[in-house]
């Protein structure tokens, strides 16, 4: 038997490492799972290294505030501000473990009351995923993935699916950025660049042509522009327009919306009744009941757009504004069942589609007990122990 | 394999490695035996725990270790227990250290701050680039200018070494607190053996 142990834990860490890598495919998985079946040996050694490798994924907490593509040396990262923190290593492991995660964390906890005397023995961590199930998320991953770049180009309609992100060049060198879950349809025609935004949303770069305007339709509004950038969202009660470059012109049907109007911190500037003209800064928001009209700060309209890069950026948003927008992005749904988990505020840079990231995040910063089932994620507020 | 005896296993059983291997190297002489005996009692485990889970496992997995290490001496094959080792070590009972074997977020990431420094250097940027920047094998590969393969064979000597670094030498940072002498045979086994 001696060395047959180490001979399985050489040949696990093969496997691992072919799993790892970019060619993997569903007829490798099959002899990863025919040689795991082999022997408990075998599957032992892989669960183990596997519940190593996972574990390091958390490297990316102390990657906080380095730049990307730049190891640290072992003292660089010892050094890490995250452990001069006073008190002992047991204490509630928080907020600002939470707060360093990408770098640009800040996450403030909610008032921990009676956790926040608990001695030793609070947190812990737990590798929950399956190996066969981390498998299959592996793979749904790679699907999504894949589907990223998969643009379904019926006639004259595109779409994504869910996590999708895509960028499409448009013959008149505009560029449009459509994000998760999202279709918009073109109408053009010699007097107008017409696209309709079926569902979800897209970011448009627009090439000047005064001839021929752009006009974005969504929701019965028209945004009708000339040559800027801006982004148009569709939700199920409203339509939502940022504009980072330029002008675009809003055209508003509903009566409603003049009422509305001024009562806003906004700055639009109203052309003529239903018309408004939004410039760079600006975010509308038309819904039902009228639009209204926010001024921001550049950088601030950049980051809600940072998801054409792949990542969310929340600043002070609770925690079910968060989980909303990771929603848009994973077929697996995240639910909060407690009103008080969800006022959690919390900043931070997320990727999209990595929502465990985001989950194991919270777990860690907040006194939340994540259970995970197949098909949804479920947030509760954790008892204290 | 079955996916809830494995995450039971992760959950459950590995966080008792160290202690697990103290143990072993107390009772064995012969430190290069405690990997083999260490895989072959996870092994056994493993295997009842198909059938049902022990609760708590942490004493299940002492008393297996205990039974294992029986039944070589019995066999007179592979351990020598005698001069070296210390029989008496068998009956005690192993539950010196505490019994809450869970870390603390904080207290886990010092380990994987340690176990970073225990990695040689290329295979630290491998481990890096692949698990914080998320690139891939291939991307870390044209990054460093190696070969794919190379990158494979870094994530390979990398895992063991985390494993390593993070099941057993975890003691290491107790012992450097607490002057926990046994901490050391610790050090034996494993994948820092082929490093």
């Amino acid at each position: 038997m001696s060395g047959s142990h180490r001979e399985a834990e050489r040949l696990a860490a093969e496997w691992l490492s072919r799993r790892d890598g970019v060619e993997w495919s569903p007829s490798d998985q099959v002899e990863l799972d025919a040689w795991l079946d082999e022997s408990t040996a075998h599957a032992v050694a892989y669960i183990r290294l596997q519940a190593a490798w996972n574990r390091a994924d958390r490297y990316q907490v102390l990657g906080a505030g380095f730049p990307r593509r730049h190891v640290p040396t072992p003292e660089q990262l010892s050094a890490s501000p995250f452990f001069d923190e006073a008190g002992s290593d047991d204490d509630l492991a928080g907020q600002r473990v939470a707060s360093s995660l990408l770098g640009e964390l800040m996450a403030e906890g909610p008032p921990v009351g009676s956790a926040s005397v608990q001695p030793k023995k609070t947190s812990r961590w737990q590798l929950r995923s399956l190996p066969r199930t981390s498998l299959a998320a592996s793979i749904v991953f790679l699907a999504l993935a894949m589907t990223f770049w998969y643009v379904k180009n019926s006639g004259t309609s595109y779409s994504t699916s869910v996590g999708g992100v895509v960028s499409i060049p448009l013959q008149d060198g505009s560029r449009m950025t459509l994000n998760t879950d999202s279709q918009v349809r073109l109408a053009l025609t010699d007097k107008e660049r017409g696209v309709v935004l079926v569902r979800g949303e897209a970011f448009f770069e627009i090439a000047k042509d005064p001839k021929r305007p752009f006009v974005v339709s969504a929701g019965g509004r028209r945004i009708v522009v000339v040559g800027t950038k801006f982004s148009v969202r569709r939700t199920e009660d409203d339509v939502r327009v940022a504009v980072t470059e330029g002008k675009v012109r809003m055209e508003d049907g509903s009566a409603s919306s003049r009422a509305s109007s001024t009562q806003t911190a906004g700055v639009a500037m109203e052309a003529s009744e239903g018309v408004f003209v939004l410039e760079a800064g600006n975010v509308a928001r038309a819904g039902g009941a009228g639009m209204l009209v926010q001024s921001k700060p550049l950088s601030e309209l950049q980051e809600t757009l940072s998801w054409r890069s792949g990542y969310l950026i929340f600043r002070d948003v609770d925690l079910a504004g968060a989980v909303t927008e990771f929603n848009r992005y994973n077929e697996k749904k995240i639910l909060i069942n407690d009103p008080a988990v969800a006022a959690i505020r919390l900043n931070g840079k997320f990727k999209a589609d990595n929502f465990a990231a985001f989950v194991r995040l919270i777990e860690d910063g907040f006194p939340i007990e994540v259970t995970d089932y197949a098909d949804r994620i479920v947030l509760t507020q954790r008892a204290a122990e | 394999m079955n996916d809830d005896v494995s995450n039971w296993f992760v959950r459950e059983v590995l966080p008792h490695e160290d202690s697990l291997v103290r143990y072993l190297a107390r009772i064995c002489p012969n430190r290069s035996d405690v990997f083999d005996l260490r895989q072959e009692v996870y092994v056994r485990v493993f295997e009842a725990a198909k059938v049902s889970r022990p609760v708590p496992a942490r004493p299940f997995l002492f008393t297996t270790a205990k039974h294992l290490v029986l039944d070589r001496i019995r066999r007179s094959r592979v351990v020598s227990i005698e001069p070296v080792g210390d029989p008496a070590a068998l009956s005690i009972v192993v539950d010196e250290v505490s019994p809450e074997r869970r870390l603390s977020s904080r207290q886990e990431l010092k380990r994987l701050a340690a176990a970073f420094g225990a990695l040689p250097p290329r295979c630290r940027e491998v481990v890096w680039l692949r698990k914080v920047d998320e690139m891939s094998q291939a991307d870390v590969a044209n990054m460093l200018g190696i070969s794919v393969r190379t990158v494979e064979s870094q994530v390979q000597k990398g895992v063991r070494l985390l494993a390593q670094a993070l099941f057993v030498d975890g003691a290491e940072a107790r012992r450097a607190s607490s002057s926990e002498k046994e901490a050391t045979a610790a050090n034996g086994s494993g994948a820092e053996d082929e490093r």
